[in-house]
């Protein structure tokens, strides 16, 4: 696989402050997404894969949130270092973003005709027209049949569904490099969430568009990933193709997340579940954040921070391979 | 829609036949009465007799309230007691294209400078210049009309000669749009500032709101330039509480121009009320107590028509 790579977020920290804590809700994150590739960023709540996404859109909230340190390559700028102005004309148009809440995520008061069209009309310079006639087009490729009546539609007129697919077609719009998808699936039904996943796969396939897909669901990641990221409190702790992880998952905390999915095959009684809480970000411990939680950790872990290594094709933040390769 | 808006027109009819009642009956419960009003104590009987005969006088109370009411709807609202019988219509009809201009023009200064301050404010939440304009907004909100309009005829109108100090239009000089312009500005400022003062605290509050919703984030992440953000997908939304705001304080705008108005010598309905309570000119108190409380009631019904035009999602 000799794709070069699409977007590198180096050491990306990016930290809240709240009266005179400083959270650290991101810190030192590395990520790299290739052409065409669809990433997965795996943890649980409150692991930092949303501020991730929303650092990577410069939309961290503010005042409160900052991007303290780090770079974001795309298209060999600094998307960090760039003006708002540039900034924004990368939003929607080169990266795009859809949201975990598609029943909040539309304006009530606009008609999806004007919530699509908009996008069109200051990025690619279309008319009003021309932007209607491309904004059918896009309603009928995400799958609806009666595009044009949508058009005059508002958003609560449509199920939670419905709008998911709206928010594609806006996301799709502009035939963006890179898609992030905020939980995407989260808030639809079983059903819905397949037939979410099947579209956005077909339209990456496509339009040669990389996916960085935020989620929580494991079922979600083998479906769609071709590489899965998971995050814990703030960092990487391991990264792989989807085939390893599912395979040999090699850091303890991603054992415990695919072993605490059901599985259909095996009859068990109870859910093994990992012990504890993610801690907030006051609470970090000295050395490995998972160690409080960790089956398998000893003396070190406690006391010391463990890098990232890279394994071949794998990085994994863990001592317990650490010993293996020195 | 139009069926919402003829079923709140017949449910005001009701209502409207309430204030004429009571506007009514608390005339009629004031002690004296025409008669001895109007009269010279000398008179002869019999010319009491046919005066009380020619006004229907004698008729029983109801009988001269649908008398009253029957001619209202008819453009009618009797003669005034004072000033040689002028028909109280006709004294309306002088004053209010003035009380009007008024109150249109005080909307609009509350308006535009409320969202502008507004939206101002909840794009820096929490900054000095936030700070500041909340300052003001609650000295707006606290100083009485009278007051207020008072200092700014001293200082701007007496003392620095900006404006006028009352009055429509100079009367030597010719009609001019600007000179009518000159005059309004300094009564509408003062009528408008007590609601510019709650709108811009409500237009804030409302907006900081919603700029901290979804569909902000998501119009944000379109790549749409900051403005249109604001303005385009938050003040519509932003706008629904001070909607119903305006609705409801479209009262506090009739009773307020009485006082601005007799402050600034503005020959509008509220002068008249203020002078037709001190000469107990009863055919003109009345009338004029029944049209404000239409103007109120057709102000809540556009406040209601407002609210489904910005908000799609209520329907009627």
């Amino acid at each position: 696989m000799l794709m070069s790579a699409l977007l590198e977020v180096k050491n990306l920290k990016t930290h809240f402050f709240k009266k005179k804590q400083v959270i650290p809700a991101v810190d030192g994150m590395d990520l790299t997404i290739k052409k065409g590739e669809t990433v997965a960023l795996v943890g649980e709540s409150g692991s930092g894969k949303s501020m991730t996404s929303l650092s990577i859109m410069r939309l961290v909230p503010s005042p409160g949130g900052k991007i303290v340190d780090g770079q974001i390559m795309y298209d060999g700028k600094d998307l960090l270092t760039i003006s708002e102005n540039d900034m924004v004309d990368i939003r929607g148009n080169d990266i795009s973003m859809i949201f975990q809440e598609p029943m909040t995520s539309l304006n009530p008061v606009l008609t999806i005709g004007d919530q699509i069209t908009e996008t069109l009309i200051a990025h690619q310079k279309l008319s009003q027209r021309e932007a209607k006639k491309r904004a059918v087009e896009l309603l009928e490729m995400v799958g609806f049949s009666r595009a044009k009546a949508i058009l005059n539609d508002y958003p609560h007129r449509l199920s939670g569904g419905m709008r998911q697919r709206v928010m594609i077609a806006i996301a799709m719009s502009c035939n963006p490099k890179l898609l992030i998808a905020d939980e995407p699936t989260t808030a639809l039904d079983v059903t819905i969430q397949a037939q979410i996943l099947d579209l956005m796969k077909d339209l990456s396939n496509k339009f040669d568009t990389s996916i960085l897909l935020i989620t929580h669901d494991l079922g979600v990641v083998s479906e769609v990933a071709d590489r899965v990221i998971v995050m814990y409190c703030g960092q990487v702790v391991e990264e792989s193709s989807v085939n390893d992880i599912f395979e040999n998952a090699l850091h303890p905390y991603t054992q415990g997340l695919i072993n605490s999915v059901p599985s259909i095959d095996d009859d068990i009684d109870r859910l093994e579940s990992i012990e504890g809480n993610v801690p907030t970000p006051d609470q970090f411990p000295t050395g490995c954040r998972f160690a409080p939680r960790c089956p398998k950790a000893f003396d070190k872990c406690s006391l010391h921070m463990p890098t990232l290594k890279k394994i071949d094709e794998r990085s994994i933040r863990c001592f317990l391979y650490e010993e293996e390769q020195s | 829609m139009l069926s919402y808006i003829i079923r709140r027109i017949l449910t005001a009819i009701p209502l409207l036949i309430g204030i004429t009642l009571i506007s009514f009956f608390i005339v009629q419960i004031a002690p004296g009465d025409p008669t001895s009003l109007l009269m010279n104590p000398d008179i002869k009987p019999e010319d009491k007799v046919k005066f009380i005969e020619k006004y229907g006088l004698d008729d029983p109370i109801y009988i001269q309230y649908f008398k009253w009411v029957g001619n209202m709807v008819q453009g009618d609202f009797g003669n005034s007691l004072l000033k040689k019988g002028t028909p109280v219509s006709e004294m309306i009809m002088n004053r209010l294209p003035n009380t009007i201009t008024l109150m249109i023009a005080a909307t609009i200064i509350a308006i535009i400078f409320s969202i502008l301050i507004g939206v101002y404010s909840a794009t820096r939440p929490y900054s000095k210049s936030d700070y500041l304009f909340s300052t003001g907004s609650f000295l707006g909100l606290a100083t009485p009309n009278f007051w207020l309009g008072l200092m700014l005829i001293m200082f701007t109108a007496v003392n620095l000669e900006w404006f006028p100090t009352g009055g429509v239009a100079d009367l030597d000089a010719p009609f001019s749009i600007w000179d009518r312009i000159h005059h309004l500005i300094l009564p509408a400022f003062v009528l408008a500032s007590a609601d510019m003062a709650a709108y811009t605290r409500h237009t804030r509050s409302s907006m900081i709101e919603v700029l901290n919703q979804d569909y902000i984030r998501t119009a944000k992440a379109k790549g749409l330039r900051s403005r249109k953000v604001i303005f385009k997908h938050g003040l519509r939304n932003g706008l629904t509480p001070v909607v119903t705001l305006f609705g409801l304080s479209l009262p506090s705008l009739v009773g307020g121009a009485a006082i601005v108005e007799r402050v600034f010598a503005w020959p509008g309905l509220g002068s008249l009320f203020i002078e037709s309570s001190f000469t107990r000119d009863y055919p003109v108190i009345m009338a004029l107590i029944v049209l404000s409380s239409v103007f109120i009631v057709i102000g809540n019904i556009v406040a209601d028509i407002l609210y489904a035009v910005i908000d799609p999602r209520i329907e009627y």
